[in-house]
């Protein structure tokens, strides 16, 4: 029985090559087909089917990211701007140019990893699940979070990982039952799903999850966001990893079973409703406790010197990366099996989960094996890496596999790609019709799904676990919105009172507009909330996220470009590095008309931040009457993408921008103040304005109220409607109370920065907010605020 | 031989899983449901006697002080019950291939207690519902209960 078949790829016309890569799933285009079909020439054979697979997997937009590391011949507004290498001419690039010695390890490795003190780094990864969590919501998410754990796990030699961050991205949960076609599932049963996946696979772990974000829109229904996130703490001593040939190849965990088949290859293939494939991948956390617990062990013991997970492409990627600069033989058919009946192939690229590979010099083996087995964890000699430069894969005996490392990791064309950009035209009309008075307005925006309490979500996640969790999701007494978490990582030497905090920031709506607004949107957006808790700007370290449409669109290709450009910008200024970062491109579907449709262009940035002193830690709710209130920050008329043009339905394109100097400036005004306990509470302005805001503190706190003037704003323009400076959504502002005592000191740190006292905490119960004028437009009672807040996703 | 067990909560016992069946039936429109259980299902296969089924369900299975089991022999020319005028239960198991961790976990606990000859545990779950049309169960289980990529399901 042949356990291969041969793909005639030799003699293929353009015509047959394009037909094999779309029949096989293999997702390369002519191009690609081409050199492969060169390379076969070359070395005079037609390929086995494990080897096309292999190099497709290799290929893949999910493992080489051939986008963004495309050359590109960019018109904006007219100007034209070229690129080499995208990815490296921009985000890249700033952290090269940034160069911070803090930063131990960047876009190298599965995760990157940052000084923590001088004995540990703290790693971060944040990784998308996208398509799996739209066939199988709960399966999909798991995994989501699974793979992120095992990332952590598997960077340098290996990190453990202390909390779990989660975004997601849904459509609306009272989308019409009727619109749903097909095998699409309802959004309200993804989310569902997605939640209780999450849940189930982080608090099994036992890695608490106290970061998060959840966003609705329309253009989410049939192609759902889940970003799921793992920050580790890792010995310095411990964070590179490096092959020699020789070394035995173990695999350990898991079984292989036929689960999550073209994984790597599929996130770049258009989802319609009618998608049904083997790609499902189901997780068990159990399985993955003790392959983390087994594994720091023989870390510590230093029994291995490379390891890593197996990710998309199973052991054809985890196996051909770690070889990649040797060489490597394996021996397939001693992997173990969930049932018979698998090819080699499948075998090979194979996506089931909770398998990592491990380099182990032969000395060590019985060792290893022993500390696997004690808690029956199983570990599989599957071959060793060589000096041979190939990558050869046998089954039994027979080898089926033989390619030459460098043309599978270096061999894939480079693409070339063209996009135009021009902004978008100032609309004249500035002006939205406000049907409700200004307490009401607050009232319903508060409710929208974007801005209300997330809560039902959060409470269903552990996030105490582990026991070093300072701030959490939910803060003050009755439980407002927290602006980041803040960890206090237990070490084993030199315990000290040092943390760190985690963020986010994204804006889909800004994308709408200009991605390149989003993108600073989204870096001021997750600063301030690592600043506003009390993080240390001069040491944040910022992970990008891109989840976008096909890049073979202009404007999607354009967003992409301008997203990228923001990062570097962005970056460069306020001195915070990217460290890691993926792109999830092709996130398309089939809209009910049969037109092909991307997503919302969605960047979701990640901020963590070494913090010295976690008892210095500010959370966001009141504290006390008479306790003054200011606000930092100039309000301009930038109501574009903001909750209260989407409330009243009217699209403006005046879109919140960023001017990162004055920014900057301000946060390390904030750090300092914060750093000398003068801030009693602090919050940032972010989706639905200073008003949601300030709403948010009082009903923290409980019992507290708030009594404001607008007149009293400083204004980066003149507005003349009360309704703008409560709503607008201007980046680079933050809500602070100060007692009365610190009021000068406060003061005197923030020289040459807007800040404006507005008003004070009360007892009255209620928050008041006076007019330009004066009269009062707002009086509401923060209990029914707080409801307000609390409907929506109330008891799902 | 193969074993059906079933687990379910005491009376009086408050069940968290059914009122949030409940709430999701209605969410999808069908507002006529009156009683709503749901109940897990394992099937083990193997060499095994009543008695080594009761020992799994007491110490491994059922939680003694919330809930109680029923267990039965599947034979192959077993018929199928009769559904009785408006009882639906529908029944939704893992396609055969997809990966069942709570059922390899059960396994691996089943030999723990020193029961061996177990060849395979398979999960499942059981939903009971009442007062609604079989078009209306179809509704549920598609809609709600199983998954098509990786569930299958039946309605008795």
């Amino acid at each position: 029985m042949n356990v291969t078949t041969r793909i005639e790829i030799i003699n293929a016309s353009e015509k047959e090559l394009e037909s094999i890569s779309r029949k096989s799933l293999l997702s390369l285009n002519l191009v690609e087909m081409k050199a492969v079909q060169d390379y076969f020439k070359k070395i005079g054979r037609n390929p086995t089917d494990i080897e096309i697979e292999t190099i497709a997997q290799t290929w893949s937009e999910h493992c080489k990211h051939k986008t963004l590391s495309a050359s590109v011949d960019f018109v904006e507004n007219g100007k034209r701007r070229t690129y080499g290498n995208l990815l490296k001419e921009t985000v890249f690039k700033a952290t090269k140019e940034l160069n911070k010695k803090w930063c131990i390890s960047v876009f190298k490795d599965n995760a990157g990893i940052i000084e923590f003190d001088k004995d540990y780094g703290i790693a971060f990864k944040v990784e998308t699940h996208n398509h799996p969590s739209a066939l199988e919501p709960y399966g999909g998410a798991g995994t989501g979070i699974g793979g992120v754990i095992r990332d952590i796990i598997g960077v340098g030699l290996g990190a453990k990982p202390i909390m779990n961050t989660d975004i997601f991205c849904f459509g609306p949960i009272d989308y019409p039952h009727d619109k749903i076609k097909g095998n699409v599932l309802h959004p309200r049963r993804i989310m569902k799903g997605v939640v209780s996946g999450v849940r189930d696979y982080g608090n099994r772990m036992g890695i608490p999850t106290t970061n998060g974000a959840i966003l609705f829109d329309e253009g989410y229904v049939l192609n759902p966001l889940v970003y799921c996130g793992t920050v580790g703490i890792i010995p310095k001593s411990k964070c590179f990893k490096k092959v020699s040939p020789g070394e035995i190849i173990v695999a350990v965990g898991g079984k292989t079973g036929r689960d999550g088949i073209h994984g790597a290859t599929f996130s770049s293939i258009e989802l319609d409703k009618d998608t049904e494939i083997s790609a499902v991948q189901i997780g068990n956390p159990i399985v993955e406790k003790k392959v983390l617990d087994t594994i720091l062990q023989a870390r510590d013991l230093g029994l291995y010197t490379a390891l890593t997970d197996c990710g998309a492409g199973g052991f054809s990627s985890a196996i051909g990366e770690l070889g990649s600069e040797c060489g490597a033989k394996v021996f397939i058919d001693k992997a173990p099996l969930k049932y018979e009946g698998l090819l080699p192939w499948e075998i090979w690229l194979s996506e089931a989960q909770e398998r990592m590979v491990l380099s182990v010099p032969k000395k060590n083996i019985k060792k290893i094996v022993e500390i696997f087995e004690s808690e029956n964890v199983e570990a599989t000699i599957l071959g060793e890496f060589t000096n041979t430069g190939k990558l050869e894969v046998f089954y039994k005996k027979e080898r089926i596999c033989d390619l030459s490392m460098q043309f599978m990791h270096e061999g894939v064309p480079k693409r070339h790609l063209k996009a135009v950009w021009n902004d978008k035209p100032q609309t004249d009309n500035r002006k939205i019709n406000i049907k409700d008075n200004l307490g009401t307005t607050l009232k319903k925006i508060l409710s929208m799904p974007n801005v209300c309490s997330k809560e039902w979500v959060i409470r269903q996640y552990d996030h105490e676990v582990q026991g070093q969790t300072v701030l959490k999701p939910l803060q003050g007494k009755n439980y407002g919105p927290g602006d980041a978490c803040v960890m206090w990582p237990q070490r084993e030497r030199g315990s000290s009172y040092k943390g760190f905090a985690v963020s986010c920031g994204l804006n889909p709506n800004y994308g709408k507009i200009d991605p390149y607004a989003m993108a600073a949107s989204g870096i001021d957006e997750a600063l301030r909330n690592i600043v506003a808790v009390g993080g240390d700007l001069g040491k944040t370290a910022l992970l990008d996220n891109y989840c976008w449409g096909s890049p073979n669109k202009n404007d999607q290709l354009a967003g992409l470009i301008r997203a990228s450009q923001a990062c570097y910008d962005m970056s460069k200024i306020y001195e915070t590095p990217f460290i890691s970062g993926k792109d999830s491109l092709y996130n398309e579907y089939i809209d009910e008309n049969g037109l092909s449709k991307s997503i919302p262009m969605t960047l979701l940035i990640s901020a963590v931040s070494i913090m010295d002193d976690i008892r210095k830690a500010v959370t966001m709710d009141l504290k006390k009457t008479g306790n003054s209130i200011y606000i930092l920050g100039k309000t301009k008329n930038e109501l574009g993408g903001s909750q209260l043009a989407e409330l009243y339905k009217t699209k403006l394109n005046s879109v919140p921008r960023v001017d990162a100097k004055i920014s900057r400036k301000l946060m390390k005004a904030l750090g300092c103040a914060i750093k000398k306990g003068l801030v009693e509470s602090c919050h940032d302005c972010s989706d639905g304005g200073l008003a949601v805001t300030c709403a948010e503190m009082c009903f923290a706190a409980g019992d507290l109220g708030m009594d404001i003037e607008i007149a009293r704003i400083n204004l980066g323009e003149r507005i003349a409607a009360n309704e703008v400076i409560l709503f607008s959504e201007s980046n680079s502002r933050f809500i602070v109370e100060v007692s009365r005592e610190n009021e000068k000191e406060f003061e005197k740190l923030f020289k040459g920065n807007a800040i404006a006292k507005i008003g004070s905490v009360t007892r009255t119960g209620n928050f008041t907010v006076r007019g330009l004028k004066g009269e009062v437009v707002i009086d509401e009672d923060i209990a029914g605020l707080q409801s307000a807040w609390k409907q929506t996703l109330g008891n799902l | 031989m193969q074993y059906k067990v079933e687990i379910f909560n005491k009376k009086d016992i408050h069940d968290g899983a059914a009122d949030n069946f409940k709430k999701d039936i209605a969410d999808l429109g069908v507002r006529s449901a009156q009683g709503a259980d749901v109940n897990s299902l394992y099937l083990i296969e193997g060499n095994l006697s009543d008695r080594d089924v009761i020992i799994i369900c007491n110490k491994l299975l059922a939680d003694p002080v919330t809930q109680d089991f029923s267990f039965k022999q599947l034979k192959q020319s077993e018929k199928q019950i009769k559904s009785s005028a408006n009882v639906f239960s529908i029944e939704v198991f893992c396609k055969p291939g997809v990966t069942d961790a709570a059922g390899e976990s059960a396994k691996i606990g089943i030999s723990d207690l020193g029961i061996k000859g177990v060849d395979s545990v398979r999960t499942g779950m059981k939903y009971i519902v009442e007062g609604i049309t079989k078009e209306e169960t179809v509704k549920i289980s598609e809609k709600l209960l199983a998954n098509k990529v990786v569930h299958n399901y039946t309605i008795q």
